[in-house]
């Protein structure tokens, strides 16, 4: 009897959105800079995922919006660190010590404390397989956000990390810009935590970025092969895991790191 | 740093400031374009640019010192000097308009940048690196350009066509060039301002090119040779 491969329409949604979304940041991500915070975040994001279980189960707040608001003040935090004179990396390795630290903390008890429907494994591994219409729904909400956020502004954001000073003196103001970078990346990797879980969006903030600068010759192209990639990892990757029955946030993983390789190997 | 300054520019001209590292040549170009905060007043042509930074850059062009930066973005030559339209146009931004693409054209042209416009800022040197924050500074036609440390990261010969390009623009604008060589600008000043964290005298160059001034603002740095008076800088060689 043949082989017949099944790919539901939601893991496909799912995988590509998210896919497209870190593929946008991850250029924006290397222009500004700021690979050490945009690898930090998903640790920022899985504590808020879990102070939000807390929240849900103590206060009753909708998990999405708890997760949101945690996730966003978690982020200003080191904002406010680096604008009080604080070193990026050393604010952002700062942010990272505590927030591993009390992930630990409310891991245990979240695991000890509350009945939980829902595994918290599932936010570190991700279960793109798992996905309800309702995961989809919010998918496409959150990744239509983050767009509005970043596609219309690519040109800012980037030439804010190539030259701050020149985008002021015509007439931007790179703060604002530097908050929406910020908020979006907040929004994508808590956002879509649930869905596609730590690992995936700890290599597809990074690797996708870094990946189209060793390829493009301009800013332009930086971005659309940043985008191919993230997109052709992520769904190759749903596709390889489907058939050899394997995590696919680890295949994803491994299929972005294999294009990272055969780009160096290009050179 | 700079308390209790106050002076006048006029233009077209030459204005170069010099002083060793640290001693504000960077921050008095930044206060003066409203990128960092300054008590006092700076008007441009008029109009009144303290603090604002936005209605500095449309009265001056700015070339920024390149201080090793990482450039593994890859953003290419075209892409900086159309970023002098693209960013004071607003969103949605479709294509160029003819009129802008020529003028686009033409400053790389000018600048000698036409065969190169496609690559990274990464591949280039760093004279071609300053042509082309200069084409960018140039977009607009300011009547004032202000370059701080033009001559950073650039090869002797590549010194010699920047100086002879800037001494160029300077018979219809006025340019402010910050140097760690005065040397290099001193046939084509027309007012030197020696700065250490604050200004120290400001004048023609034979007025300011002494000995006796200049040894209390470089030190040791300072040497007469056959009457003339040298600045050794370790940035410079």
């Amino acid at each position: 009897m043949p082989y017949e491969l099944f790919l539901d329409p939601r893991w496909v949604i799912v995988v590509g959105l998210a896919s497209l979304v870190y593929g946008l940041l991850s250029p924006v991500v290397v222009a500004r800079r700021l690979l050490f915070l945009a690898g930090a975040l998903p640790h920022s994001a899985l504590l808020s995922a879990l102070l939000a279980i807390i929240a849900t189960n103590v206060l009753g707040c909708p998990f999405e919006v708890c997760s949101l608001v945690f996730s966003l003040a978690l982020v200003s935090t080191v904002s406010a660190l680096i604008s009080k004179g604080v070193r990026p990396d050393d604010a952002t390795a700062i942010f990272v010590s505590a927030s591993v630290s009390l992930t630990a903390i409310s891991l245990y008890y979240i695991l000890t404390a509350f009945p939980m429907e829902t595994s918290v494994w599932s936010y570190i591994i991700g279960d793109p397989l798992l996905v309800t219409w309702g995961d989809v729904t919010f998918t496409i909400a959150v990744s239509s956000l983050v767009f509005l956020l970043v596609a219309p502004f690519l040109r800012e954001h980037v030439l804010i990390g190539v030259d701050r000073d020149f985008v002021r003196l015509s007439g931007v103001r790179a703060p604002v810009y530097d908050a929406m970078v910020v908020a979006s990346l907040a929004i994508a990797t808590v956002g879509l935590l649930r869905a596609v879980g730590f690992v995936v969006e700890h290599v597809m903030v990074l690797l996708p970025g870094i990946t189209a600068s060793s390829l493009a010759k301009s800013g332009r192209d930086a971005v659309l092969i940043g985008l191919f990639l993230s997109l052709a990892g992520g769904l190759s990757g749903l596709l390889i895991s489907v058939v050899t029955g394997l995590a696919p946030s680890g295949v994803i993983g491994i299929v972005m790191l294999a294009f990272y390789l055969m780009s160096m190997l290009g050179r | 740093m700079f308390r209790g300054e106050s002076f006048e520019l006029e233009g077209p001209g030459l204005v170069v400031v010099i002083g060793p590292n640290g001693s504000g040549k960077t921050t008095l170009f930044r206060a003066i374009l409203g990128l960092i905060p300054a008590e006092g007043r700076v008007s441009m042509n008029g109009v009144d640019v303290t603090g604002k930074p936005e209605e500095a850059g449309k009265q001056a062009g700015y070339v920024p010192q390149f201080k090793g930066e990482d450039l593994s973005f890859p953003v290419n030559v075209r892409e900086i000097v159309e970023s002098a339209i693209a960013l004071r146009r607003r969103p949605p931004r479709l294509a160029f308009p003819k009129e802008e693409r020529n003028r686009i054209d033409e400053i790389l042209r000018r600048m000698g940048l036409s065969e190169i416009q496609g690559k990274p800022l990464s591949e280039l040197s760093g004279g071609q690196r300053q042509r082309v924050f200069i084409a960018r500074a140039l977009v607009w036609d300011p009547p004032i350009l202000i370059m701080d440390e033009p001559l950073t990261a650039v090869d002797p010969m590549g010194r010699a066509d920047l100086v002879g390009m800037i001494k160029e623009m300077a018979r219809d604008k006025l340019v402010l060039v910050s140097s760690h060589d005065p040397s290099l600008f001193m046939d084509g000043a027309r007012t030197l301002r020696v700065v250490n964290r604050g200004i120290v005298a400001m004048g023609p160059p034979e007025d300011v090119m002494r000995e006796e001034l200049l040894s209390k603002v470089y030190g040791r740095s300072v040497f007469l040779v056959e009457r003339c008076v040298h600045v050794v800088d370790g940035y410079a060689v």
